[in-house]
């Protein structure tokens, strides 16, 4: 069983922050056929928090997030969202904000008539619904393509509509599912910026369902590893990292003038990080410790390589274990679910 | 004495038949047929319109000393102009009708309904026979002029077929333009 | 730096508001899906296509330099008629592509995602298939009123042909929208919808020796389509009166309320993976 907590939102007014959980779920369990998508998950995330939702393919996440914003009923299992309970699935929808995986997009739609349309599917009237297409269109940079077709816009342009079009309802739980796939760097940069001010400025709950680990780490407070349909980690991002994973890397710090030759001992001994090579830093040396022993005792093992081959250590550091060493460890072995 | 009486009638049955014979021939529309059923139109000109509805009627009267049974009635229909083409069953849907006994001296009205389909010299009349009788015996013409037929020029409907589509084509056209505009 | 207000939802933005009431939702999803098939010109080229086709039989008719009565009026039951089939086929097009076209597109799972009602959704996406039947009939008119100004039929056409095609073109909504919430593909959709309006159209198309036994007259009077379609027959050139024949109006009636029932029942299990369907 998983359990997150997460903090407070940091900002939005006090009437908006819940005591409830903005997210709670026992045992929610979803198979197609003879293939369990989720098996008895549990999950509790405080509002306002962002929680990096992350499983290599076929783990469950999409099968997840479809579960909690009710487009797909559990095979077994409860949740709420908002403290309103599953069975209440018009109601949590008015309250949920869901960027789709894979969202298709009407061709023959301009990008303000869509975002009118199902603004009005969540009850504003005409002139309200045209006012909010107006101002998400302006939170998410595309004001001037207000009137432009869908069909002609550009895959960051259309993800961030679908941002956009999450935000219609002014929910309380945001769902992203994978909302950078696909973009440049700039596109996922700004898409993540998007992220992180609909949590800090709207005080929303966001879930973000992703691959890429640095975007977990810099965006989210919390986040769970799904793997086969299985929580198997959970907690903050440091958390997590430290308890799946130990430090498995060091830096050392010698003289400039050595460092080609530190290398050289260290790279002989199997022992530099993977694209450490002469030219990374003019003093430091990034060592990949091997996970078979205590990390104290390969970074000792490598400081004596050093000493005995004349090169002084002016100082070592171990790095905590990575995001991205974490999932691979808790997912390793078990190949994509 | 008897000599005279026999010369008497034999002179008189045929001047009586042949008297009857003209008193019936000079009524239009009527003749008369062995078991002597006589059959007689109400109207014998009429002009119509195409498409208007009109209605006659025949009356079949026994002029024979036996009751008959078993004859039927049937409304012919033809035009007497080779050029016009006449389908009955477009112009009358009921055009034979069983008549019921008719006792000597007896008489039964028929009616009925004909529309006027084309235009053109169009001649109706009513024939009686059995399935037992030798002769088939009709009335006279009713003759009926269907005037004020409607000729279709091709040219007329140019405007509709042209324009009808084509405003449909415009209302396209904006769509279209509305899909540029918006590009 | 974002302006930390812009963010905020200004006031009278729903955020804790009740769901949309279905009538509600029902009107928005009607109102987006008309101007979808009618702004987009999906629906005008539709309707250019089937213009041009009453048009050459008009045209046709025409050049039949002297027609008599009988025939102006068998015209226009022709073109009754015609209109009621291309309508008909119209119709069961679009709303057989209502739901198995959007999960295809991949634009249900947004609609999905709102508050509005399945069966709201439903409900709106038919009114917009039924609107083709009423662009249909009244671009018919004009061609109506030409053919049969002159032999007094253009009444009774405009007004029999506007109840029999209404009531066909819901028999047919209802149709095409049961189809497209159970199926699998949009091809399988559009290709069922077709089958099953084929079916409808061909005991009306069967020789006059078929129909005179019991057999043919009750598949007649029990077919929606051959049912409608005899009384506009027997109206226009039979010249019997509206309500001579009311009596074939019964089963298209019947099919015109219970089928959009039926779908809107349907509907209501509307989901992202079609349940149990073909």
């Amino acid at each position: 069983m998983g359990v997150i907590e997460g903090s407070a939102g940091l900002t939005g007014s006090p009437s908006r922050v819940s005591p409830a959980p903005a997210i709670e779920a026992h045992a929610l369990r979803k198979s197609y056929r003879d293939m369990v998508a989720v098996s008895s998950v549990d999950l509790t995330v405080a509002p306002g928090t962002v929680l990096g939702l992350l499983g290599p393919n076929g783990a469950g996440k999409t099968t997840l997030i479809r579960m909690l914003c009710t487009l797909l009923e559990p095979d077994s299992g409860s949740f709420q969202i908002a403290g309103l309970p599953h069975t209440a699935a018009r109601r949590i929808r008015q309250r949920v904000g869901v960027l789709p995986e894979s969202p298709g997009y009407p061709r023959a739609q301009t990008c303000r008539e869509w975002l009118t349309y199902h603004a009005r599917l969540y009850g504003a009237t005409r002139p309200e619904a045209l006012a909010t297409a107006m101002r998400l269109l302006g939170e998410v940079g595309l004001t001037d393509r207000a009137g432009s077709l869908i069909a002609g816009l550009s895959r960051g342009m259309r993800q961030r509509l679908g941002i956009a079009r999450s935000l219609v309802n002014s929910p309380s739980v945001v769902f992203l599912d994978e909302p950078t796939l696909g973009l440049d760097p700039l596109g996922q940069q700004q898409v993540l910026d998007l992220v992180t001010r609909i949590a800090r400025d709207r005080g929303a709950t966001v879930v973000l369902s992703t691959h890429v680990l640095g975007e977990v780490e810099r965006v989210c407070d919390h986040v769970v590893i799904l793997n086969r349909g299985h929580v198997v980690a959970d907690g903050t991002v440091a958390e997590v990292a430290q308890r799946a994973a130990a430090p498995r890397r060091a830096v050392v710090q010698v003289p400039p003038h050595l460092h080609s030759r530190a290398v050289d001992v260290l790279a002989a001994q199997h022992l530099v990080a993977d694209g450490a090579g002469r030219t990374d830093g003019r003093d430091r040396v990034e060592l990949r410790l091997p996970g078979d022993e205590p990390p104290e005792t390969s970074s000792t093992a490598a400081l004596r390589c050093l000493l005995d081959a004349g090169v002084p250590v002016l100082g070592l550091s171990l790095e905590g274990g990575r995001l991205s060493d974490a999932f691979l460890a808790v997912t390793q072995g078990e190949g994509d679910g | 004495m008897r000599a005279l009486a026999r010369i008497g009638v034999a002179c008189a049955l045929p001047l009586a038949l042949l008297t009857t014979y003209h008193a019936e021939a000079a009524q239009p529309g009527s003749a008369v047929v062995a078991g002597g059923l006589v059959v007689a139109l109400d109207q014998h000109d009429l002009a119509a319109s195409p498409g208007e509805k009109i209605t006659f009627r025949s009356t079949i009267r026994n002029t024979g000393d036996r009751p008959v049974d078993g004859y039927v009635a049937h409304l012919n229909i033809l035009s007497t102009d080779k050029s016009v083409y006449v389908d009955p069953e477009d112009w009358s849907p009921r055009r034979t009708q069983f008549l019921d006994e008719i006792p000597p001296g007896g008489s039964t009205a028929l009616s009925w309904d004909v529309r006027a389909v084309t235009s053109g010299p169009i001649l109706l009349f009513v024939s009686v026979t059995s399935p037992t009788a030798r002769e088939v015996t009709s009335s006279g013409p009713l003759n009926m002029t269907v005037g004020g037929q409607r000729i279709v020029h091709a040219g007329a409907v140019m405007p509709l077929v042209l324009w009808v589509p084509a405003g449909v084509l415009v209302l396209l056209g904006a769509t279209s333009a509305r899909k540029r505009r918006h590009r | 730096m974002a302006d930390l207000d812009a963010l905020a939802p200004p006031s009278g933005t729903p955020t804790t508001s009740a769901p949309p009431t279905g009538t509600a939702s029902a009107w928005a999803v009607a109102e987006q899906e008309l101007r979808d098939l009618w702004l987009s010109g999906r629906g005008a080229a539709m309707m250019l296509a089937y213009t041009v086709l009453l048009s050459v039989i008009t045209y046709l008719v025409a050049t039949n330099q002297e027609l008599n009565f009988l025939e102006q009026r068998e015209a226009v039951s022709l073109t009754l008629q015609l209109a009621v089939a291309v309508g008909g086929l119209l119709v069961v097009l679009v709303a057989a592509d209502a739901v198995s076209g959007e999960r295809e597109r991949g634009t249900l799972e947004t609609l999905l995602l709102t508050p509005a009602p399945r069966r709201s959704i439903i409900a709106g996406k038919g009114v917009a298939a039924v609107s083709l039947w009423l662009g249909a009939f009244v671009l018919a008119v004009p061609y109506l009123w030409w053919i049969g100004r002159d032999v007094g039929t253009f009444g009774v056409a405009v007004v029999g042909g506007l109840v029999v095609g209404t009531l066909l073109a819901l028999a047919l909504t209802g149709i095409g929208l049961l189809i497209t919430t159970f199926s699998q593909s949009n091809g399988l959709s559009l290709a069922l919808s077709f089958v099953v309006l084929l079916a409808l159209y061909a005991p009306h198309q069967m020789p006059a020796e078929a129909t005179r036994g019991w057999a043919g007259e009750l598949v007649q009077r029990l077919d929606p389509f051959s049912a409608g379609l005899l009384y506009l027959e027997r109206l226009t050139v039979n010249d019997h009166s509206l309500t001579q024949d009311a009596a074939l109006l019964v089963v298209p009636a019947l099919c015109a309320v219970v089928l959009p029932a039926l779908a809107l029942l349907a509907g209501g299990r509307l989901s992202l993976v079609p349940r149990g369907g073909a």
